[in-house]
């Protein structure tokens, strides 16, 4: 019995190891350049349903070692999702949107609109809801010192009303991100030279527009084979589903 | 003459038997074998595994399927019989092992079968053989080897269609390939030859843990005379030509072990496996140009050696060039043995900011193993000038100047360090949910607490209450003005505090209804006093002797009627 027990242990323990075994043969095959390997093995250490902002960028290095604009963006921004503050990450981000071909390029927004997406991308979802529970604890805390008498003083009052605009904001914020998230499916065109036409086949639909390796899209719907894009400067078309990935 | 010399029967219930037998047993190590399984009275051909016996033998044909269906006194018996044609690997005792498979769902097994393989006898029989011919056998890596595969005859024969074997360990470039098997006489030792060319390679060694010469294995059909034959008047020596024997043997040529000699210490920096001899140059396909417009940048190299099997240096473009991947095109020499040709690549470079430019030199060292030194080639530095665009718009077509700069920066390197790998359903912690539980219970948390202990909260009315005494004194220390309406303002302000009133309207006498029942009389007295004093300051001259004191005494009596509301 206390055999089968201690063979378990070991089974279990080799299981779990496997994805990280994975990872360091990955960053192995990085290190003697050998991109195709460690790409693959990156792969199927996704497929196996773990992922992780340091195996994103990894992959994202290889992608871009091998010429792979659109695929690197993807692994970027997938790990930029996880770890926001990433500096590397966003450095490398950069370097590859630096690389695309097509450059689609919003008016530049208000600027109080763009300090308020900077502060929005900083943090994900997660750390913001932790971030606003923690000032409404802290409200908490405030309203009941200030009940049982051991807050006093004319500034009380004013801090607290203070304390409730920022709770709001905060959840608000988050919940913004949460819309965001969840609403928009977003992609990353991964194939050149890819021509977008006005309906989910080819034949009598007009050729809209040709987009190129690397450009970020919304997923508006799916058909078979087919998905809707619209780029975001506006423009809407269907391309065939293999020459985008979309985000995680 | 086809003697069984194996035979093994197996019988079935169902009367199907199985033969298994070879045509001969002794053989030499260029004769073939053929292996037949012949299977009586069953529906389909019998499935057998090879695999066993390709250990020892190589199949050179098969497995050919035949069919014989006889009637013999109304009674069908059908035979099917799979043959293998085999090569022997090696000489000597082989075996063919037992075999065994399955026919029409019974498995059956058979017995070993021995086959002595004696050694090639070189003979003068023995006429025919294919040489590997190699120009070297030290070679550096990189270094071009030739190689011919020859055929010796002195006999009639016919090839069967061949083909050439893997060269694992090298780069091969066809060098020649006939299309045509064709002879020319020489005599080796006396003895007359017809020789052909069956291919000639290129071989350049490539990194790798072994360099052999393959065996190249041709089959061939021998025709040779008979040698008995009855004189039969009737036969006429010249018909007697036409009779002929023919023979079927696999030649194979040896193989060749290449010995990979190292390059000499220390290696140039900018060596990338360029082995031979080479020059390149390089030229614009214009002497000036304009921002935002390209131009053609091509480098040409020409040379000897394993072309293709390396690239230029990576060239270092200034950083206000935008470089396109480059077209790379080979052209090939076929004229000599030796592996020559032009490799040139082009590059569209596009100025992105006007001045005087100057595309770098291209240098590249190569190894001539002719002389074994190191050698190098460059080329030139071109200057170009830039001159502005002639359409007024900054950022032309694409690139911001930012991004320009980023170009020349390079991705950082991988994250090493040991990852938490966490499973990807993006786990919605629960931390947060624990601390909003908290909060909420915090924020309840008091009316519990003084429901059951009794403890008075402190409501906006009760810190208004308890306030109030310090509010009042604070009116006091203001200290500028009128010190009999400070006094009596104060008070005021305190009573309102403390007894939550509304009006703002308050004089002696309503002083008086409010806290008539609440004080003592005497205390109610000293107030009322006070206050009335307070009012004949403010609008008489007259008790201007207690000036001094009233706000003191003012504040002496506030605390003590809060001693008594409390």
């Amino acid at each position: 019995m206390r055999h089968i027990l201690f063979i378990l242990m070991f089974l279990s323990i080799g299981f779990a190891d496997i994805p990280n075994d994975l990872l360091i043969q990955g960053n192995d095959a990085m290190i003697y350049e050998k991109y195709e390997d460690a790409i693959q093995t990156y792969e199927s250490i996704l497929e196996l349903g773990h992922e992780h902002a340091d195996l994103y960028y990894n992959l994202g290095n290889a992608y871009y070692r091998l010429h792979y604009i659109g695929q690197a963006l993807w692994a970027y921004s997938n790990g930029l999702k996880i770890s926001p503050r990433d500096t590397d990450s966003h450095h490398n981000l950069s370097v590859a949107k630096a690389r695309r071909i097509d450059r689609i390029d919003m008016p530049e927004p208000f600027f109080l609109l763009q300090i308020y997406r900077d502060i929005k991308s900083n943090l994900t979802l997660q750390e913001w809801i932790v971030f606003g529970s923690l000032v409404l604890l802290f409200q908490a805390l405030w309203v009941f010192g200030l009940q049982f008498g051991w807050i006093r003083g004319s500034m009380s009052q004013s801090i607290l009303t203070g304390l409730i605009v920022v709770t709001l904001g905060i959840h608000v914020v988050a919940a913004d991100k949460y819309f965001q998230d969840n609403r928009t499916n977003t992609g990353v065109v991964i194939a050149n030279g890819v021509d977008a036409y006005s309906g989910p086949f080819y034949g009598e639909n007009t050729l809209l527009f040709r987009i190129n390796e690397g450009s970020f899209a919304d997923i508006h719907q799916t058909q078979k084979d087919w998905v809707e894009i619209i780029l975001i400067d506006g423009k809407k078309g269907w391309i065939p589903t293999e020459s985008i990935r979309a985000l995680k | 003459m086809r003697i069984l010399l194996m035979l093994l029967v197996l019988s079935f219930t169902y009367g199907q038997t199985i033969q298994i037998s070879v045509d001969r047993n002794q053989l030499t190590e260029d004769d073939l074998v053929t292996l037949s399984i012949e299977v009586t009275g069953s529906k389909d051909f019998p499935q057998v595994d090879m695999n066993q016996v390709s250990k020892d033998f190589e199949i050179a044909s098969g497995p050919g399927q035949q069919t014989n269906i006889q009637w013999i006194n109304g009674k069908m018996t059908s035979t099917k019989t799979l043959t293998w044609t085999l090569s022997p690997k090696r000489g000597g005792m082989l075996v063919i092992p037992a075999l065994s498979g399955i026919v029409d769902g019974r498995s059956f097994r058979g017995k070993p079968i021995q086959i002595q393989v004696n050694k090639t006898t070189d003979s003068s029989e023995n006429s025919v053989f294919i040489v590997a011919e190699i120009d070297k056998e030290k070679a550096y890596l990189g270094e071009q080897i030739t190689l011919t595969y020859k055929l010796y005859k002195n006999a009639n024969i016919s090839i069967e269609p061949f083909e050439m074997p893997d060269f694992p360990g090298f780069w091969v470039e066809d060098l020649y390939t006939p299309k045509r098997v064709q002879y020319r006489n020489v005599t080796i030792q006396g003895v007359k030859y017809q020789v052909a060319n069956l291919g000639q390679k290129a071989l350049f060694p490539i990194p790798s843990g072994k360099h052999v010469i393959p065996q190249l294995k041709v089959k061939v059909l021998i025709e040779s005379k008979k040698k008995k034959r009855r004189r039969d008047p009737f036969f006429d020596p010249f018909f007697d030509s036409f009779f002929t024997e023919t023979k079927t043997k696999v030649l194979r040529s040896k193989e060749k072990k290449i010995f990979i000699q190292s390059f000499p210490e220390p290696r140039p920096f900018d060596f990338t496996g360029a082995v031979g001899s080479y020059k390149i140059s390089s030229h614009t396909d214009r002497d000036t140009a304009k921002v935002n417009e390209g131009f053609t940048f091509s480098i040409s190299m020409k040379g000897t050696g394993n072309l293709g099997l390396f690239s230029i240096p990576e060239i270092k473009f200034p950083a206000e060039l935008e470089a396109f991947p480059p077209t790379d095109k080979f052209e090939k020499d076929t004229f000599r043995d030796d592996l020559t040709g032009t490799q040139s690549w082009e590059y569209i470079l596009i100025p992105r900011s006007a001045g005087n430019l100057t595309i770098p030199r291209v240098q590249m060292s190569y190894f001539d193993p002719k002389s074994g030194n190191w050698q190098r080639t460059q080329t030139d530095p071109i200057d170009i000038p830039i001159l502005p665009s002639d359409a007024a718009q900054p950022n032309g077509s694409g690139l911001t100047k930012r991004e320009v700069e980023l170009i020349g920066q390079d991705i950082r390197f991988i994250h090493t360090g040991p990852a938490n790998l966490s499973s990807s359903t993006r786990g919605r912690s629960n931390t947060a949910i624990y601390i909003y539980l908290c909060s909420i219970l915090i924020f309840v948390s008091p009316s519990f607490i003084s429901k059951f202990t009794g403890y008075r909260l402190s409501t906006e009315e009760g810190r208004q209450i308890r306030g109030a005494l310090r509010t009042g004194l604070k009116e006091i220390k203001k200290g500028n003005g009128d010190p009999f309406e400070m006094a009596s303002r104060a008070f005021y302000i305190y009573l309102e505090n403390k007894l939550i009133l509304s009006t703002h309207n308050l004089d002696p006498a309503s002083v008086k209804n409010y806290l008539g029942d609440q004080i003592p009389s005497e205390s109610l007295r000293n107030i009322l006093d006070l206050l009335k004093a307070c009012d004949a300051g403010k609008y008489a001259p007259g008790g201007m002797e207690r000036e001094a004191t009233i706000l003191k005494d003012m504040a002496v009596v506030m605390k003590q009627i809060d001693r008594i509301l409390a």
